[in-house]
C-alpha cells in the first residue's frame, strides 16, 4: 500500500509555496481569465501558446502557469456569457441562459459573483477529489504491463468516440485522422520511414506543439480576419456602452443568496468531477448535464429565466472538471480532454513520462501538481474579483487589432519550439486541418487524444506481441486486461443503447 | 430523389473514404514490415469506416445531418496561411522587430484607411494611424524582449533588428 511520502511533500511544499511559483500562477490566472473572457477564444489557445515555456522554465513554474491559465480560463468564459450572452468558452455555454437573463434584469454583478464563487468552490472540490483518488488508483499502476496498457489505450480511444459526438461516424473519422497524423515519420521501433513523401523534414513527423497551436488558433484567426474584411461593422463592437457593467451601481451577491444556491453548487461539483474524470466529456458536457439535472430538482421558479442557482450549477460543474481531468492523466497517462492533452504535453516536455507509474516514480511532481491545483483556486477568486473591471475594456479591442497580434505570437511561438522554420508550415497545415474540422463539424477531442495515445498504444502493442511471440491471446491473459476489455465492450453497448433512446426521442 | 440525398456532408465523407482507401492500397506496395504498417492500416481503416458511416447516415437521414456553413472562407484561409508563412520568412531574414512592426503596421493602416473610405470620414485618420504604428512597434519590442532576450530563442543574424 502507498505510504504518504513526508519528504516528497516537504520538497513539494517548499517548491510551490515560493514567490516565483505564486507569480507564475498569478500570470496564468490573469492570462486565462483575460483570454477566456474573449468570445471565441477557447482557453486551450493560451495554454497552447504558453506551452513552449516548458522548455525553459522549471516544472513548478510551468505547471503553475498552465494550471493558472486552465482554471482562470475556465472561469473567464463565464464573464462574457453573463455580460453579453456570448460564452467566452464552450464550457460556459450553459451559463448563458440564466446569467444573461440576470444581466438584463440589472443583476449582472450578482451573476458574475455567483459565477466566480461557484467556479472556485467547484474547482476546490475537484482538486480535493483528485488528491484523495489519484494515489489509490495510481497504486494499481505497477500491475499494468504492455498487454494491460494496450487494452487501456483502446478503452480510452473507444470512450472518446462514444462520448464525444452524437455522430459516431464523425468521431471515428476524427480519431482515424489523429491516428494517421501520429504515425507520420519514423517508426518508433525500427526507424523505418512512414508517409514522409520523401521530405526530409517530415521524418520527425508532426511535432505536438506546432500541431496543437495551429489546430486551435488558426481556425479562429481565419474566422476573425474573414469578419474584419467581410463585415467590419460586426467586429469590435462587443462590450460597448449598453452592457458596461462597471458603470452601473449594482448590488452584489449576498451570503444568503450564495447559500440558497447550495443545491446547484453541490450537483455541479459532483457531476463536474465525475464527468471530468472520464476521457471525452469535458467541461461543456459537464456544465450542461449539471444544469439539466439541477433543473429537475430545483425549487426556483425563475430557473432558465434568470436564476442564480442555474449559474451556480453550470459554473461549479465546468470548474470541477479542472482537477478531475488530472485523474486519468496521472493514473493511466490518458488525457481526458484537449486541455488535459496540452497539460500532458507540458509534463512530457519537462521530462516526466506521464503514465501509470508517475505517482510512484515522480511523487514530488505529483504533490507539486496537487498543491498547485489547490492554491490556484484562491488566486482565481482574488483575480476574478480584480479583473472583472479590466475584462470589459479588453473585450472592446477590435478584432482587426487583436487577431494580428495573436497571429504574431502564434508564428513566433511555433518557431521558438524547435527553432525550425518547417514547424511554421506544420502549424499552418494543422490550422487548415483544424479549420476543416470546424467547417465539417468534426469533434476535435478524438483527434488530439488519438494523436497522443497512438505512439503509446503502438509501443505497448508491439512490445506485448514481442513478449507473447505473436500470440494475440496475451491481450486477454490477465484479470486486469479482461476487466478493461469488458468495460470497453460494455461502454460500446451503453452507447448503442443511448443512441437508440436518442433516435426514439427524435422520432 | 437520389440527388436530394447526396449532401455535401456525404460527399466529403466519400472523398475522405476514397483518399484513405487509396493510401490503404498503397501500403501494400511499401517496402515496410507488416508490423510497421499495422497501425497506419488501422488509422486508414478508421477513416474509411468513419467516412462510410457519415455517408450512410446522410443517405438514410439527410434531414438530421449537420448543417455546414456555406460562407466562402477558403480564400481567407489561404490568405491567412500565406501571411503567416510570409511573416515567418520575414522575421528570420529581415529581423524580428522590423518584420513585426512593418507587418502589423501595414495591416492596421490598410484596415484604418479602408474603414475611413467605408464611412467616408477621414477625420482623425492620421492620429489613428500614428497610434497604430506606435502600438505595432510596442508589440514588436515586447515580442523581441519576451522570446529572444528572456526565453533565448535562436535568431539567425539579420540586417535589421
Amino acid at each position: 500500500m502507498f505510504n504518504f511520502d513526508m519528504e516528497a511533500a516537504r520538497i513539494a511544499f517548499t517548491t510551490v509555496f515560493a514567490l516565483d511559483t505564486a507569480l507564475f500562477i498569478m500570470i496564468g490566472i490573469v492570462v486565462g481569465i483575460t483570454v477566456g473572457a474573449i468570445p471565441g477564444l477557447a482557453h486551450s489557445l493560451p495554454i497552447a501558446l504558453v506551452l513552449p515555456f516548458s522548455f525553459i522554465l522549471p516544472i513548478h513554474q510551468t505547471m503553475g502557469l498552465l494550471i493558472g491559465t486552465y482554471q482562470g480560463g475556465t472561469y473567464g468564459g463565464s464573464i462574457t456569457a453573463i455580460s453579453f450572452g456570448t460564452p467566452g468558452t464552450s464550457g460556459a455555454a450553459a451559463t448563458v441562459a440564466d446569467g444573461y437573463a440576470l444581466t438584463q434584469q440589472g443583476k449582472g454583478k450578482k451573476a458574475l459573483q455567483m459565477g466566480l464563487y461557484a467556479s472556485v468552490i467547484g474547482g476546490m472540490f475537484g482538486s480535493l477529489v483528485l488528491i484523495f483518488l489519484v494515489v489509490p488508483i495510481g497504486m494499481m499502476a505497477p500491475r499494468f504491463g504492455p498487454g494491460e496498457l494496450t487494452a487501456l489505450y483502446i478503452l480510452a480511444l473507444s470512450l472518446v468516440v462514444v462520448f464525444s459526438t452524437e455522430n459516431p461516424g464523425k468521431g471515428i473519422l476524427s480519431a482515424g485522422i489523429g491516428f494517421f497524423l501520429a504515425i507520420i515519420g519514423r517508426d518508433i521501433i525500427t526507424g523505418g520511414l512512414r508517409f514522409t513523401f520523401g521530405l526530409r523534414y517530415m521524418q520527425a513527423g508532426f511535432p505536438l506543439v506546432p500541431l496543437l497551436m495551429g489546430f486551435f488558433a488558426l481556425p479562429e484567426i481565419i474566422k476573425q480576419i474573414h469578419w474584419v474584411i467581410k463585415d467590419p461593422e460586426s467586429v469590435g463592437k462587443i462590450g460597448d456602452d449598453d452592457v458596461d457593467l462597471m458603470k452601473k451601481k449594482e448590488e452584489g451577491l449576498t451570503f444568503k443568496e450564495l447559500l440558497q444556491s447550495w443545491r446547484g453548487i453541490t450537483i455541479g461539483s459532483i457531476l463536474g468531477t465525475f464527468l471530468g474524470a472520464l476521457p471525452g466529456p469535458g467541461a461543456t458536457l459537464a456544465s450542461y448535464t449539471s444544469y439539466s439535472v439541477n433543473s429537475q430538482i430545483t425549487n426556483d421558479p425563475k430557473y432558465g429565466k434568470g436564476s442564480l442557482e442555474g449559474v451556480a450549477a453550470a459554473e461549479s460543474a465546468n470548474n470541477a472538471t479542472c482537477g478531475a481531468t488530472f485523474i486519468p492523466l496521472l493514473t493511466f497517462g490518458i488525457p481526458g480532454s484537449s486541455i488535459a492533452a496540452l497539460l500532458m504535453a507540458a509534463l512530457i516536455m519537462e521530462g516526466i513520462p506521464v503514465g501509470p507509474r508517475v505517482v510512484v516514480d515522480h511523487t514530488v511532481v505529483v504533490y507539486i501538481l496537487f498543491m498547485l491545483m489547490l492554491i490556484a483556486n484562491p488566486f482565481n477568486l482574488l483575480f476574478g474579483k480584480l479583473l472583472i473591471p479590466v475584462f470589459t475594456r479588453l473585450t472592446k479591442i477590435p478584432a482587426s487589432v487583436l487577431w494580428p497580434i495573436i497571429m504574431v505570437f502564434l508564428v513566433i511561438g511555433t518557431y521558438a519550439y524547435n527553432s525550425r522554420p518547417f514547424d511554421i508550415i506544420i502549424c499552418i497545415l494543422a490550422g487548415l486541418i483544424g479549420y476543416f474540422y470546424k467547417w465539417y463539424k468534426l469533434p476535435d477531442g478524438p483527434l488530439i487524444l488519438a494523436f497522443l495515445v497512438t505512439p503509446l498504444f503502438e509501443a505497448s502493442f508491439r512490445q506485448a506481441l514481442t513478449i507473447a511471440r505473436g500470440n494475440y491471446m496475451y491481450f486477454l491473459g490477465s484479470g486486469i486486461s479482461q476487466v478493461i476489455w469488458l468495460i470497453t465492450i460494455g461502454s460500446i453497448f451503453l452507447f448503442l443503447k443511448k443512441r437508440k433512446k436518442i433516435t426514439a426521442a427524435s422520432k | 430523389m437520389l440527388a436530394k440525398k447526396l449532401t455535401i456532408n456525404g460527399v466529403v465523407g466519400g472523398v475522405l473514404t476514397l483518399v484513405a482507401a487509396g493510401f490503404f492500397i498503397w501500403t501494400y506496395s511499401m517496402r515496410l514490415r507488416p508490423m510497421e504498417l499495422f497501425v497506419p492500416r488501422i488509422a486508414l481503416g478508421l477513416i474509411m469506416l468513419g467516412g462510410v458511416l457519415v455517408i450512410l447516415k446522410e443517405f438514410v437521414k439527410p434531414e438530421i445531418g449537420d448543417r455546414l456553413s456555406k460562407a466562402f472562407i477558403l480564400p481567407y484561409a489561404i490568405g491567412v496561411s500565406l501571411m503567416m508563412w510570409l511573416y515567418g520568412w520575414a522575421f528570420r531574414n529581415i529581423g524580428l522587430i522590423t518584420a513585426t512592426a512593418i507587418g502589423l503596421s501595414a495591416w492596421w493602416i490598410w484596415v484604418a484607411v479602408r474603414d475611413a473610405r467605408r464611412t467616408k470620414s477621414t477625420k482623425g485618420l492620421t492620429l489613428r494611424i500614428i497610434k497604430l504604428v506606435v502600438l505595432a512597434i510596442v508589440v514588436a519590442v515586447v515580442v523581441q524582449l519576451l522570446f529572444v532576450n528572456l526565453l533565448g530563442m535562436y535568431m539567425p543574424s539579420t540586417l535589421f533588428p
